[in-house]
Order: C-alpha cells, then structure tokens, then sequence
C-alpha cells in the first residue's frame, strides 16, 4: 500500500525566518506517528501544510492528493482536531452533531451520540457551558464519528488533568485506530503517551532529526548507565550526548552494539521523552 | 476502503446522501445559530409594529371620538387607496432598516469571529469549501433575510389590517383603511421587484463587508467606519468628494433610478396610479452600474474566498 503522507523538500518560510527547511518523510498506513519537537520546532507548520491551511513550497502528497489544490476532496477523508479551544463557544452539542451530519459525507451520526451518552454531556449544552473535559470529550464524539483515514492530532489534550488525557487516548486507541486509520499527533506530554507511538518523527529548527519506527530505535539507539567514576571507557565510545543521574552517568549512543556496551555498565534502550531530549540537546549544543 | 459506491453503509446511521443543496442548506442554518439576532431583532420590531395597533383596538371603555359622521365625505376612494397602499408598505420601512443595521454588524463580524476564537480550525476541518462557506454567508446577508423580513412585513401588514378594522369596530379608530386586492398585488409585486433589484445593488457593499471581516487582524467594525470617515476626511482637505459621493451613490442611487422621487406628491393630490405607474424596474434593471457593481461583487467574493483559503492568524 502507498503512503499516506509523502514529503520531499517541504519548505515553508514566513519572511526571514525558516519554519520548514527542505523537510522529506513519510507516514505508512496504520501507524501512530508522533511528531515531536519543541515550541517553533515547525510542528505545527508541517501539520497545517499536511492540512492544506497553508502554503509551502516543495512535494507533499497526503493520500495521494496535494493540499494545496484538493484540500476539499482531501478533508473528506482525514479528520483534524488542535487543542481544544477551538470549538465555538456558543455551538450547543445538538448543533455540531447536525451540522457534521449536514456536511460530512462519512459522519456516522449514531456512533457520536454512542459516545456521548456515556459521558455528561447533555445534547442543548452549549459549548461554553461545559468544561475543557466535556469540551474534549465532545470533540472525540465527532472524530470517532467521522470514518476518516488519517487522524491529526495537534496537542489534543493540551491543559486537561490527567484523567481526561488518560481516557482520551485509550479511547482513540480501543475505540478508533485500526490497520486501516492513521494517525498523526503532536504533543509536549511524550512521556505519556510514548506507549501509542509506532513510530517517531522528532523535528527541531525546521529539520528532521529522528524518523524511524518504535521497534526498530532499539537496534539503533542505546542508553548505557555507568558510575561516575568508570566513565572513560564508555566516554571512548563517543556517546552522543550524556547526562548526570543520581550521581551515575547516563550515556547515548547511536550505531553501537548491546555487546560492546554491555559489560560497561547498565544498557537498555532509552525511553522516546530521554531520545527525545538526547537528539534535541545533541543537536543544540553546537 | 468502504466507499458508497462499491459497499453499501450498515442500516444504522445511514443518511441521506449530501447534495450541494443539503449542504448550503446546513450552511444557512448555522449562520442562524450563531446570530439569532438575524431572525430576533426584524421579529422583535414587527411585534412592536403589530402590538401598538392591537393593544390600541381593545376596546379602553373611551372611544377615539374625532367627531366625523361621514368618513365617506372626508376621504375619497382614492385616498383610500393611497393610505391602503401606504400601510402595505409602512412596516417595511422599520424592518428593513434595523435589517440593514442587523447585516451589516452580522457581516463584519461572520469571517471574523471565527478567526478570533480559532474555531476557524474546526470548520476547516470539515470538508466545506472555503468557497461555499463564503457564498453560504453572503446569501444569508443577501437573499435569505431579506426575503424573509419582505415576508414578515406582508403578514405584518395584514395583521394591521386587521387589527385597524377591528379597532374600527371597537375602539371608534378612523375607517380610512378599504381593503383592494388588485392595489394590494400590485403594491407586492413592486416590493417584490424592489427587493431583487435591492439586492443587485447592495451586493457588491456587502461582498466588501465580508472582505474586510476576513481581512484585518482585529476590530472590522472600526474598519469598515473609521477607514472611510478618514479618506473621506483627508479627500476633504484635497477639495475632492469622490469617496463621499461613491458611498451616497452605492447606498440611494438606484431608487432615484427606479423613479420614486414622486413619493411626496402624493400629498398634493397626484393620483396613486401616476405614482406607481411611474416607477419603472425596465430602466432601473437597465442601469449599468447596477451590473458594474454585480461584477464588483464577485470579484470581492473570490478575493474574500482567496483570503480565508490560507488566512492564518491561528499560529501557536
């Protein structure tokens, strides 16, 4: 099966500042790919580009279709959701569920009020009266509702406590993803949900840094915990970049094998949130 | 993949197939969520309208007493007609010009609002056109409201009506009111005529309010008063009145062109007849700054399209 998003030289400048720099990747079907960077990374760039909310420059083709020229044609089948402030204030939850039914071709109506009905959500509430939680979950109802190939996801829990955050994703992952749905999320919270990923696309400045698949980072990247004082050796093996914790060192190492590492000290593979800062500060250090 | 073509939907949750119309359809319906006042405020004005007559027909125990036996002497049949005529056509004038007032504001703020809280994110994620959205808003302003503040304006008029020959029977109000279903036609079908004609002429004024909604960073209101009132202003200084007379012109032009200058005559003993014959749709549809201004429109429509497509003040 072909990709679903397919990137090559995406460039994207707002005056004298580069938030995409030549960027190429791709999403396979059936994945859950987190897009990972920090704030000005050009996360949300790419994720508007992919949207066609935006225009660049270069090759992207988002289920075989260019956002810029088909987006109508292309929103029929990926399903978007920012944060969650962004459904208006004064839409009562009767009115999003008509007007999704009014205008989406693949909102299955029955599937949202499912939903719905096991929360508190009540159908005359406005928006404005329910809380960012019901906000969220109400949103959720939507996108559950709606049979779209590629979700996007643009730090979907941002400011919820952690409960909701916890129900959101199990939600979207029991209740939503399949072979036949991809999903693509950012998020700052990746210690939470690094268990959903199946893949990671770490970005910073404009460029890709890291983009691979979960289960093949293990085979690439490796974390190797060593006593301060028996440093050297391990330091001979060029990590890329080392932190102090609890008086030990943690070292990170790209291209060497569990062999060679493993009689100095403690190896496993590192979690994606410590990957995440170890490529992030090894990049910046410069 | 499950398309509609080769698999058929499960029986739940299946719906009628979206048409171009249903969707537009969805689209108008929307607009009226957000800005109830669309509907409330002309419906509020010809409660008032209607409600005065009422309250003044039920019978206060002391009859209006003008000390006239004989209406028939006093008022001709001709100025029967007049005042019928007249009173078919007196509520629309309250109506339509809180109506202008109500889409104006409505306007200004349809493309900008949406912008300001973001939710242009979850609309955008809805496979709608930036296009029909657009559309869907400037028919709102220019057909739908419209049509129906003519249409609430005749029910008005005729409850009026009733209410007056009521308040004749009870209240001693002036018999000066004959029903005349020819007059009465006649007098639609102008208002009818004029309200088409109205909106050709008012299109391009409201293309150019949703053009600034979509356009400035912040205030449309203020933009759209205080950008003209200065160029106006500085124009002032030039000695020239070109924006000034543009704006007079595109706001009363075309009923000078539609002939009902003669409004006033009445009063001197003009016949109706004359009056409405005088009006002329032939040489007001004719005008070509009627047809100038409709292309005016629509290329500010496709700019006010262009500029939503990629409009992007949501940056986080």
């Amino acid at each position: 099966m072909t990709a679903i998003i397919e990137a090559h030289g995406l460039t994207k400048r707002f005056g004298a500042t580069t938030a995409l720099d030549g960027v190429s990747f791709s999403v396979e079907p059936g994945r859950i790919v987190g897009l990972i960077g920090p704030n000005g990374a050009g996360k949300t760039t790419a994720i508007k580009s992919i949207l066609g909310l935006t225009p660049f420059s270069g090759e992207l083709k988002v289920l075989g279709l260019d956002p810029r020229s088909q987006r109508d044609e292309l929103m029929r089948e990926v399903c978007f959701m920012a944060d969650v402030a962004v459904l208006p204030r004064w839409l009562r939850v009767r009115q999003a569920l008509d007007f999704c039914t009014g205008v989406h071709p693949r909102f299955v109506r029955a599937r949202a009020e499912e939903f719905l009905r096991k929360t508190d959500i009540r159908m005359d509430s406005r928006v404005r009266e329910l809380s960012k939680g019901m906000v969220t979950q109400l949103h959720l109802a939507l996108i559950l509702a709606i049979d779209a190939r590629l979700l996007v996801l643009d730090e979907p829990t941002l400011g919820l406590d952690l409960l909701y955050r916890r129900a959101f994703y199990d939600t979207l992952l029991n209740d939503y993803f399949d072979k036949d749905r991809t999903i693509l999320l950012t998020t700052h919270q990746v210690e939470e949900v690094e268990n959903l990923f199946t893949d990671v696309i770490f970005i910073s400045r404009g460029h890709i840094t890291l983009s691979s698949a979960v289960e093949a980072l293990g085979g690439r990247y490796l974390q190797l915990t060593v006593a301060a004082e028996q440093a050297g050796p391990a330091r001979a093996l060029k990590p890329f970049y080392e932190r102090e914790v609890f008086g030990r060192i943690a070292m990170f190492f790209e291209g060497r094998s569990a062999a060679q590492l493993a009689p100095l000290g403690d190896l496993r593979t590192p979690s994606i949130a410590d990957l995440f800062v170890a490529t992030m500060q090894g990049t910046m250090k410069s | 993949m499950n398309t509609t073509a080769t698999a058929p939907a499960p029986a739940a949750g299946v719906q009628p197939p979206l048409t171009l119309r249903s969707t537009l359809t969805t689209l108008v319906r929307r607009e009226f969520w957000e800005h109830p006042g669309l509907w409330r405020a002309p419906l509020i004005i010809a409660a008032l309208l209607v409600g005065t007559i009422v309250i003044g027909a039920i019978p206060a125990g002391h009859h209006v007493d003008i000390h006239m036996d004989n209406w028939d002497g006093v008022m001709s049949e001709e100025r029967r007609a007049q005042a019928f005529a007249v009173s078919q056509v007196a509520p629309l004038a309250p109506l339509y010009l809180i109506m202008a007032l109500v889409l104006s504001f409505y306007l200004l703020d349809s493309l900008y609002a949406e912008r300001r809280d973001r939710s242009i994110l979850f609309w955008k994620s809805l496979p709608v056109s930036d296009g029909l959205t657009v559309l869907s808003k400037f028919l709102v302003a220019l057909v739908v409201v419209p049509v129906g503040v003519l249409v609430l304006g005749t029910v008005c008029h005729l409850l009026l009506f009733l209410a007056w020959q009521v308040g004749v029977a009870t209240a001693g109000f002036p018999p000066v009111l004959t029903w005349h279903t020819g007059l009465w036609f006649r007098v639609e079908g102008l208002m009818i005529g004029s309200l088409v004609l109205g909106m050709l002429w008012y299109a391009p004024m409201a293309a150019a309010l949703l053009l600034v909604s979509a356009w400035v960073r912040k205030n449309p209101v203020a933009w759209a008063t205080l950008a003209p009132i200065v160029a106006i202003a500085v124009e002032w200084k030039f000695g020239t009145h070109y924006l000034a007379r543009l704006l007079y012109y595109r706001t009363f032009g075309i009923w000078a062109v539609l002939g009902t200058g003669h409004g006033e005559r009445l009063e001197h003993g003009v016949r109706l007849d004359a009056v409405l014959g005088d009006i002329s749709f032939g040489r007001a549809f004719a005008n070509i700054d009627l047809w100038l201004g409709v292309l005016v429109a629509v290329a500010l429509l496709y700019a006010t399209v262009r500029i939503r497509r990629y409009r992007d003040d949501t940056a986080g």
